[in-house]
This record gives C-alpha cells, sequence and structure tokens, in this order.
C-alpha cells in the first residue's frame, strides 16, 4: 500500500530559523546589520573601509568578513583598528546564518552600532540565504557590464541599495550606465543606487548619509 | 517510493543538478530509487497599490495593470519539500 506523507517544508526552513535567532540577537545589541555582496572584486573591501571612514565619527562599527579561504581581507581592516572576525566558509560559496550565529558567539560585539558583514564574492547564491541581516546591499563595478541585472536578477531583487563602484573607469569602458539603472530598476523598482568609486572617494558621502538614515530610522523603531 | 518537490522558478535550484545529487547521497539509504517529481513554481507577485497579482514576466517587478513599484513577491522564492510516497 501507498502511504502519502504530508512535508511541505521548505529546505531554507532552517536557515531562516536560526537567522530569526541571530536577529533577535542584533536587535538585543540595538545592532544595525548590512549583508554586503558583490562578485569577487567589485570592491566589497575598499567600500566598507570607505563607508567607515566616513561614518566612523557617528557609529562604532565591526566587520564579519566572509572568505572561502584567507584572512587578507579580515587583516587589512585589523590594522585600520576596525573590530573584524573572519569567516572562511572553507569552500562554500556563501554565508549562512549557521556561519554568522558562530561569528556571534567568538566576537564581542558590546558598543558597536554597526554590523557590516562581507558575504563571499559571488553575484549568486548569497542572495538566496537570509543571515539575520536588517539590509542586503550589493555592489556592481561598472566594469562588469549593464547586462547583470538580468543576468543576476534575484540578487538586484532582494538588495534594498546597489552600489555601482569603479565609476572612475567609466570613460574606458563600453559599460552603459543608464542602461545599467533602467536594467536594475526594472527588476527592483525600490531599489536605491549610488554611483560610487571606492578609489576617488566620489559618490561614498552620498551612501553614506543614507546609511546613517536607515540606521537612524531603525534604531528609533527599537 | 517518490518525492515530490517544488522548486521556485527564480532560485537557484536545478532540478537536472538535484536529480544528480540525490541519485549519489541516497546510495545505500532506504531512499535509493526513489523517484524525484520535480515542479518548477512560476513566479508571481501581488502589487500592493491595486491588489492585483501578476506573474513576474523577465524578472520585472512592476504591476502591469496599474504600473506601481511596490509588489510584493509571492509565489516562486522557494525550494518546499511537499509529500513524500512510500509503501
Amino acid at each position: 500500500m501507498v502511504k502519502i506523507i504530508n512535508v511541505r517544508q521548505s529546505v531554507y526552513e532552517e536557515n531562516n530559523k536560526i537567522a530569526m535567532k541571530n536577529r533577535e540577537f542584533f536587535d538585543s545589541l540595538n545592532l544595525f546589520v548590512v549583508n554586503l555582496m558583490s562578485a569577487p572584486g567589485a570592491g566589497k573591501t575598499s567600500i566598507i573601509e570607505r563607508t567607515i571612514d566616513a561614518l566612523k565619527e557617528k557609529f562604532k562599527i565591526g566587520v564579519i568578513e566572509g572568505d572561502i579561504t584567507s584572512s587578507i581581507d579580515a587583516e587589512k581592516l585589523e590594522k585600520k583598528g576596525i573590530p573584524t572576525i573572519q569567516l572562511n566558509t572553507g569552500g562554500e560559496c556563501h554565508l549562512d546564518a549557521n556561519m554568522i550565529s558562530q561569528a556571534i558567539e567568538n566576537f564581542n560585539f558590546n558598543g558597536l552600532d554597526l554590523i557590516i558583514i562581507e558575504n563571499v564574492g559571488n553575484l549568486v547564491c548569497p542572495a538566496e540565504f537570509k543571515v539575520g541581516e536588517d539590509m542586503k546591499v550589493m555592489i556592481l563595478s561598472a566594469p562588469e557590464g549593464h547586462d547583470k541585472p538580468k543576468k543576476y536578477p534575484l540578487m538586484f531583487m532582494e538588495s534594498s541599495a546597489l552600489l555601482i563602484n569603479k565609476i572612475d573607469l567609466l570613460p574606458y569602458i563600453d559599460t552603459d550606465i543608464d542602461a545599467l539603472i533602467k536594467n536594475a530598476k526594472e527588476i527592483n523598482p525600490n531599489i536605491q543606487i549610488f554611483k560610487t568609486s571606492a578609489k576617488t572617494g566620489e559618490g561614498i558621502k552620498e551612501w553614506a548619509e543614507w546609511l546613517k538614515e536607515k540606521i537612524a530610522q531603525r534604531k528609533g523603531n527599537i | 517510493m517518490a518525492i515530490h518537490i517544488k522548486i521556485g522558478e527564480i532560485t537557484g535550484f536545478n532540478p537536472e543538478s538535484i536529480q544528480f545529487y540525490f541519485s549519489i547521497i541516497s546510495k545505500g539509504t532506504i531512499a535509493e530509487n526513489a523517484k524525484l517529481i520535480m515542479e518548477i513554481v512560476p513566479s508571481s507577485a501581488k502589487c500592493l497599490n491595486c491588489g492585483k497579482v501578476y506573474s513576474i514576466q523577465e524578472k520585472v517587478l512592476i504591476c502591469p495593470y496599474c504600473g506601481d513599484i511596490n509588489s510584493e513577491i509571492l509565489t516562486g522564492k522557494d525550494v518546499i519539500i511537499e509529500t513524500l510516497e512510500v509503501e
């Protein structure tokens, strides 16, 4: 006899449960958490450095560094006196809620206001996993091309803000920045777009101001 | 024996890959030779302005009825193990 067993369970369920616990923990410390995603080499670490420089008077900021291997980025940030914890995924192409919960156990968050999670460089998988963040933010560097929102829609859909980085290179490349913005806005009409250059510092102020406002809104709600 | 799985269209899950890895990891377990019956769930969204539900064509999240840009994704973003058929 054939028996039907109802399971009706999402494969994301366990991850989402842990993400919710992480969220509760961050809320209990009144911490704002940004999950920063991009392809490898788009400028996540450089943007984090710029963001911290722009906001350090206002907020105490910590970084959770996700990489497949190595601690190059964490060392770079620690040299600047930024509290950083390195997570090595050991091959996995994204961070998940469980890895962040391990960071929670091994990191002293006291006195911090803002945590930036630098996800593993990848435009696909990081968008699928909640880690307990307040918002997802993505970086696309201008040389990656204006077709990327169409090719990797989920990340654009999930992100509250898009930083188009390396705009200092625009005169030398064929990326059509207006088409890029149009493509991103079609997929996510509410996405906030900033044109930045971590190299020259252009656009960082606008992005930092917006983030500051978001943090203030959130903290007002707690 | 069969496992029914619903795969959202806008997830990174791919039926061919699930089948490939399932056949490897199920070897030697009671799930070996279980049939995977996978269904792709089309993506849809509900407009937060006019309330109409529309399918997300070309991943564009703009309401085709009223043009509003605020929508909530209803389906297509989850992967659900629905039922097991066992003997």
